[in-house]
């Protein structure tokens, strides 16, 4: 039966929340993360995770830090315009995001998606955030996802992930 | 449980402990990617498909309380 997406509960992770159950068979490490990583990374503030329900189900989650994007182009015609041009942006990073199995395709990305996009559009107007950054797996339907989902492009490519951005100044008010 | 299992789930705990790679908070760009990236940045403005859209007018209208 498909979800039924009104009915989602979002929530941050608590110490409490029971994540045994989580099983994600397309990826060990979004499966890992859940289980062993994300309590501990939320107790030293390296990420903060946010689990969906429904009913009694943890079907997702999602976990969010700060990133930083960095390059080493010299833009001269910046150079011109800037005193100093920056070279490092800051960016909310999505660090993990994940379906448990038999939820898939049925909307539930696309729900936690806007989610991150409510707190992308939140920090870029209270603290500064230039973009919002994915570190996607290496798999065309993953790719899709993003692209589709929030307009992101590729911007770096190493042996087992594609990072993808969106530049959040370029997103239209409404 | 025997001790010997008890063992057994406490190795493979201490196993999947090590399993999930940590996050990578930095993306550090160089030569044709950092070219590429720049070209992106200083782009006035970005076409974004129709879903996107509908993605970005639906977030800003979530409640400020999403997440209880």
């Amino acid at each position: 039966m498909p979800a039924d997406i009104n009915n989602l509960v979002f929530s941050k992770l608590a110490e409490t929340t029971d994540v045994s159950m989580f099983r994600c068979s397309d990826s060990d490490d979004l499966q890992d993360f859940l289980h062993s990583a994300a309590k501990e990374n939320q107790v030293q503030k390296i990420s903060t995770t946010y689990i969906v329900h429904l009913g009694p189900e943890l079907v997702a989650f999602f976990s969010l830090s700060m990133g930083c994007i960095k390059s080493d182009f010299v833009n001269r015609k910046m150079t011109l315009e800037m005193n100093d041009p920056p070279n490092s942006y800051p960016a909310l990073l999505l660090a993990r995001i994940a379906t448990r199995d038999g939820y898939r395709g049925q909307g539930i990305g696309r729900e936690m998606m806007k989610r991150v996009f409510n707190m992308a559009f939140d920090l870029t107007e209270q603290i500064g955030c230039r973009f919002v950054k994915v570190d996607a797996k290496k798999d065309p339907r993953t790719i899709r996802f993003y692209e589709k989902n929030g307009g992101f492009v590729r911007i770096h490519e190493n042996n087992d992930s594609i990072q993808m951005v969106v530049d959040l100044t370029k997103i239209p008010h409404e | 449980m025997s001790g010997i299992v008890r063992h057994c789930h406490s190795q493979r705990h201490e196993r999947r402990r090590t399993m999930a790679k940590p996050i990578e908070l930095e993306t550090t760009l160089k030569g044709e990617e950092a070219r590429a990236f720049n070209d992106y940045v200083s782009a006035p403005s970005q076409s974004f498909n129709k879903e996107s859209l509908d993605l970005f007018r639906e977030a800003r209208q979530l409640r400020k309380d999403w997440h209880r």
